[in-house]
């Protein structure tokens, strides 16, 4: 089963792509798309290649599940408006339903259960717990 | 319509269509015939292509293909017809621009158009490569794309005769042998292509259609030096073999390409993209389209778009649409700015590559 867990964080979202083959080990499908960032959320052009870039990258692992770290969409610790339209461009992908995890569920989840995959680079560590979350649930 | 040469039976079929009025004939067709013209129902442009079927009436397998990829940067397929028991044709629509190798010759392509054209190759690309296609294109070269100029730039993966599938447990199929310059290290060496030598092939185009030199169509030309002595001093029935030595020597050694012929605005960044996708070893390239993908948008999202027009390096700001040019005033190499491409300002001074990293790192709305 192949996965896609994603983290956003403000004008950045952060992939983890990963299979869990029929041994039950783990294959980590991420290459060097780890990132991918906008420099201009007004720059029309720039959004639009972002959605095409990142639906190339889902295309191209074809994953049974893709999921979102939720955030905060209002109140004193509201995520930046731009990590919002990036969710919808990410979300605009026709292939696999985008699901939603809420860091709760996680904690949740992470109380009674171990991650079985250890992350590459530190700032990937949420979007490898959602990535282990979705193989596992 | 000068076909004299091609099969009558396609002639008469050409020439006797009342749907389609064929005007133009084109010998760039592979291994068929190709013609343009406008269907007059709809009152559009077609190409149609006309290919050889064999003894049982097998030979459909590229208009096959075509049917069976939708997606928006692979040639659509209108219709497929066989017109003899040894000849049928399909229809696709005609793509305004030709080939790619058309435009890199008669258009400015600047940098960023460029690079959207790659992705979008890419784009089309990673649909083959992806499960439960997993096919391998083989003869990616700037022939096989078609652009559309008439609403922006559109790009279409085209030619699919050489397209292989690649086995459930094996990730690489037999080299296509066609086209000698855009073959792989790996092809020469142990005749094989994977996904990675698309890839290559690609880095190849993104080379190309940046101002690389390539000269395709005069072979001599990659001869330099003593190479050059060496090949004048042959025999006729003997410069072929030594040509071809020495080119697949370029290929497997990494030094087909000659980055320094790129243009000056084409900044390390970039040359360090197509040395990726062109390396030796196809482990070290990307390993993926969707990698070779997010590889130039991050690129393309810091820099401005360039191009060079009368030999004067131009620049643009894709944002505010703020123009820039390097010339060359009083023996320095000034950068200018304007608003509006009539009223100039000198900008900056110094050498060329110092101005393109000030163009590129300048906010024009402070």
């Amino acid at each position: 089963m192949k996965v896609i867990g994603i983290e956003i964080d403000n004008k950045r979202a952060i992939c983890y792509a990963v299979e869990k083959d029929n041994h039950g080990s783990y294959i980590n499908l991420t290459g060097k798309f780890k990132s991918l960032s906008i420099k201009d959320d007004y720059e029309n052009s720039e959004l639009r290649n972002f959605q095409s870039t990142i639906h190339t990258f889902f295309e191209g692992i074809v994953p049974q599940r893709i999921a979102v770290l939720k955030r905060q969409t209002k109140g004193r610790f509201a995520s930046s408006a731009v990590s919002f339209k990036l969710e919808g461009l990410i979300q605009c992908y026709e292939d696999v339903e985008v699901e939603f995890v809420s860091p709760q569920t996680l904690k949740a989840y992470y109380k009674k259960n171990g991650c079985s995959i250890s992350p590459q680079h530190n700032y990937q560590d949420k979007a490898v717990q959602l990535a282990n979350y979705l193989l596992n649930t | 319509m000068k076909d004299d040469a091609v099969n009558p039976i396609i002639r008469k079929f050409v020439r006797n269509q009342n749907d389609i009025d064929i005007d133009r004939y084109s010998s760039k067709g592979g291994f068929g015939e190709l013609y343009f013209g406008k269907r007059n129902v709809f009152d559009d442009r077609v190409a149609l292509k006309f290919y050889e079927l064999d003894a049982h009436g097998n030979g459909h397998e590229e208009a096959q293909l075509l049917k069976q990829i939708n997606h928006e940067n692979v040639l659509p397929i209108i219709d497929a017809r066989v017109i003899d028991d040894k000849i049928a044709y399909y229809l696709t629509p005609e793509m305004s621009g030709g080939d790619l190798q058309n435009v890199i010759d008669n258009y400015i392509i600047t940098s960023y158009v460029g690079i959207t054209v790659v992705q979008k190759i890419l784009t089309g690309l990673n649909e083959l490569h992806k499960e439960p296609n997993r096919m391998v294109h083989r003869d990616l070269k700037t022939f096989n794309i078609l652009v559309d100029l008439q609403d922006g730039v559109k790009t279409y993966l085209a030619d699919f005769g050489t397209i292989k599938k690649l086995g459930s447990s094996s990730s690489s199929v037999t080299a296509s042998q066609f086209t000698f310059l855009y073959r792989t290290p790996e092809a020469i060496t142990s005749n094989q292509h994977l996904i990675e030598s698309d890839i290559y092939q690609v880095g190849i185009i993104l080379y190309q259609i940046l101002g690389g030199n390539f000269p395709m169509n005069s072979p001599y030309q990659w001869l330099k030096g003593r190479h050059k002595k060496k090949y004048d001093s042959l025999d006729f029935w003997q410069k072929d073999a030594y040509l071809s030595n020495y080119l697949n020597e370029l290929i497997i050694k990494g030094r087909l390409l000659d980055l320094n012929s790129l243009p000056k605005y084409v900044d390390n960044k970039l040359k360090t993209i197509i040395r990726t996708a062109t390396r030796q070893d196809p482990n070290r390239r990307y390993q993926s389209c969707a990698d070779f993908i997010k590889a130039l948008f991050d690129y393309q999202k810091v820099v401005k778009d360039w191009w060079v027009d009368n030999n004067i390096v131009h620049g643009k700001c894709l944002k505010r649409g703020c123009l820039y040019r390097i010339v060359s005033k009083g023996g320095k190499l000034i950068a200018e700015t304007s608003k509006n491409g009539t009223i100039w300002r000198k900008k900056f001074e110094g050498d060329i590559h110092s101005l393109i990293k000030q163009i590129n790192e300048h906010n024009c709305a402070k």
